[in-house]
């Protein structure tokens, strides 16, 4: 899953995308208004955490522009300013939720989870394909009630395939959702995230979940 | 519990009572002067008739029977008593109502010629006596020179009459005095009225809306003042109470960011021990001091805030602007400014801490916001501390902000380590030490300027 993560402080931007990258999500930071314009501009994103008080352009001027434009991807908001009016208005622009600093970086992983969820229409944190269990709020996976350990980016990914069984992906969209800007993932490294995927979802002799679509990309679904 | 309302109609009511009773009693003991004068003056009028009417007869004392029964003390005239003593005290004649009886001659009436008393009457009634002393006209042998008459009345009637006046007074008198309590009552009560009217207002008075005040214009002329200064006390204590609620806001607000970084570095360091590199410790570190140092401010201006008066002691100008100037040479050589100063010596007083915080926050600020390349001048004197640097970012409009607390121009914090208290600390320190600090814009030269109008130079 890919998120924006707009701030202006340097040592809470680079500590937020290390502890996101680590439970699983890709990151692609930006440190003012400008530099968010031009990311959403190009990238899709599950979600954008979004600090208030920017130089140049503020958090709340982001969050209007977007959604004038129709843009709905969640956002959510980060901000020093704790007073009910400050999170009221962000509320009422389109904030989907809004966390006041400071803030416990696990809380911030269960609200990202919840905005995202809800923007998807899903009451449910947990999906199920054939006999395999997957907790997004918890993060754990199943298969035949045998818990499986994912890295996170194999969890990513997972995910990435499991919130639409039976579409296919291509490389070029997994790579968009799995890798952060700063990111510079090997050509196969997609190839490579899937194949040890597969393995570690076919424990023993379990039949195989992740199909390969020759010229296409992969697909998640229990074959007939 | 002290009620004006009562207090008044009590005392007024009293000295009513006072004048009352005191009027009372006047009016009783003059009109009883009158009557008992009325009165007296009878018995002497029937007294004279019994003298003109006796008369010596065969040398025997004879007093016209007539005249007796004319003169008041016939058989109808039950309380009247008159009789007559000769020289030698023997009683010569007495009034028929006296039957066998006497009016007694004792005391003053036998040494004094004439007078009048109260005496008790034969029959046991009170009464009043006149006697005097006369010699009849026809006593040519001289028989009965100094001879006493005594006249009395009965004075029930009198009595009976003053009573009744007295009566009269006292039910008129108490009634007045009750009925003016309670119209007092009621009048001190309604002049009151605003009193308590001011009070209820006061009393509903809302600490978290003291600007609503009292309504004044209502209030008679002897309240106006009073509810007039109470408003202008509220409105004083709602701006320094606003001003306290801004500051804890702000400040708690400025605290948010640090020690969510903090936060953040710590979760990330406990989760992912493999995350933590010495890098993270020193940027942990470097946190911690921006906290401390925004601590150090926020203290600082606590203590010009609340502090009575100053420690005012002898200052090194020079070497306080030169030791704040070394201490930001790394930044000046960072950011290639230069500092064009002019530092005049001279004695100079002031508060050492408050001193250095004012001369050490002008200098960083100019230092943070002049564009790079650019210079700064620095003018110190005992008179005068004044900064200028390039401020192309600022605009008039900026100026009355630019010493409120938290205010920075761009409202991000990506200037790190500024918290937007400098100036704000400058102007408490200065104001606190009786100086005057102001802001002007010429060009895109900002200049801030401290002066020490009252300041004893040494």
């Amino acid at each position: 899953m890919r998120l924006l993560l707009v701030e202006d402080s340097q040592r809470l931007r680079a500590t937020l995308v290390r502890a996101l990258a680590r439970l699983g999500y890709a990151v692609d930071e930006a440190k003012d208004g400008d530099e968010a314009m031009a990311s959403v501009g190009v990238h899709p994103y599950d979600a954008i955490i979004l600090d208030l008080m920017l130089p140049g352009k503020s958090g709340l001027e982001l969050l209007e522009t977007w959604r004038r434009r129709g843009d709905l991807t969640p956002v959510l908001i980060l901000t020093a300013l704790a007073s009910v009016a400050d999170r009221v208005r962000g509320l009422a622009l389109g904030a989907d939720d809004y966390l006041v600093k400071p803030f416990a970086i696990e809380e911030l992983a269960a609200r990202l989870e919840a905005v995202i969820r809800r923007h998807r229409g899903q009451a449910d944190s947990r999906i199920r394909v054939a006999d395999l269990e997957i907790d997004l709020a918890a993060r754990t996976v199943r298969r035949a009630g045998l818990s499986l350990t994912l890295t996170a980016r194999e969890f990513s990914l997972l995910e990435c395939l499991a919130r639409h069984p039976g579409r296919v992906f291509s490389r070029e969209q997994i790579e968009e959702r799995l890798y952060g800007e700063a990111d510079s993932p090997l050509s196969n490294a997609v190839d490579a995230a899937v194949y040890a995927l597969r393995r570690k979802l076919s424990p023993g002799d379990a039949p195989p979940l992740i199909h390969t679509r020759r010229g296409l990309g992969y697909v998640l679904q229990e074959m007939p | 519990m002290k009620s004006i309302r009562r207090q008044m109609a009590l005392s007024i009511g009293a000295a009513a009572a006072i004048l009352l009773i005191g009027g009372g009693a006047g009016l009783h003991l003059a009109l009883r002067k009158t009557l008992t004068g009325q009165f007296d003056k009878a018995l002497v009028t029937k007294a004279q008739a019994l003298v003109i009417a006796s008369e010596i007869d065969d040398g025997e004392f004879e007093i016209d029977l007539d005249i007796q029964a004319f003169a008041g003390f016939g058989s109808s005239s039950p309380g009247d008593y008159f009789e007559v003593y000769g020289p030698a005290g023997q009683p010569l004649k007495r009034s028929p109502s006296l039957g066998d009886s006497d009016l007694p001659l004792s005391g003053q009436l036998a040494t004094e010629a004439s007078g009048f008393t109260d005496i008790v009457l034969p029959d046991g009634v009170p009464g009043r006596a006149h006697w005097e002393t006369f010699t009849p006209s026809d006593d040519l042998e001289d028989q009965f020179r100094d001879t006493r008459i005594l006249v009395a009345s009965n004075t029930s009637q009198l009595r009976k009459t003053l009573r009744t006046v007295a009566l009269v007074i006292l039910s008129f008198g108490g009634g007045a005095i009750l009925t003016s309590l309670a119209v007092l009552y009621l009048v001190v009560g309604s002049a009151l009225k605003p009193v308590d009217r001011l009070s209820a207002d006061v009393q509903r008075i809302d600490v978290h809306r003291l600007s609503q005040g009292l309504v004044v214009d209502d209030l008679p002329v002897e309240l106006q003042g009073v509810a007039a200064k109470l408003n202008e006390l509220l409105a004083r204590l709602e701006v320094s109470f606003s001003r306290e609620r801004r500051f804890t806001s702000d400040a708690a607000h400025e605290l948010r960011t640090p020690i969510a970084e903090l936060r953040a570095m710590t979760e990330l360091g406990a989760k992912w021990p493999d995350e933590f590199t010495a890098d993270h410790g020193r940027e942990m570190l470097e946190v911690l001091a921006e906290l401390e140092s925004l601590l150090e401010t926020l203290s600082l201006l606590a203590k010009a805030d609340s502090e009575v008066s100053p420690h005012l002691e002898p200052v090194d100008l020079q070497a306080g602007v030169r030791e704040s100037l070394e201490r930001l040479d790394d930044e000046l050589a960072r950011r290639r400014l230069t500092v064009d100063s002019e530092i005049s010596a001279g004695p100079f007083v002031s508060d050492p801490v408050l001193w250095r915080a004012i001369v050490a926050n002008l200098l960083g600020n100019a230092v943070t916001y002049a564009p790079e390349g650019s210079t700064l001048r620095v003018n110190a004197s005992p008179l005068v501390f004044a900064v200028e640097n390039e401020a192309p970012d600022l605009d008039p409009g900026d100026l009355d902000r630019l010493f409120e607390r938290f205010w920075r121009k761009s409202s991000s914090r990506t200037e790190k380590g500024h918290s937007g208290l400098g100036l704000s600390v400058v102007r408490a320190a200065v104001t606190f030490l009786g100086g005057e600090c102001s802001a002007s814009l010429e060009g895109s030269r900002l200049r801030v300027e401290v002066r020490w109008p009252g300041m004893p130079l040494s």
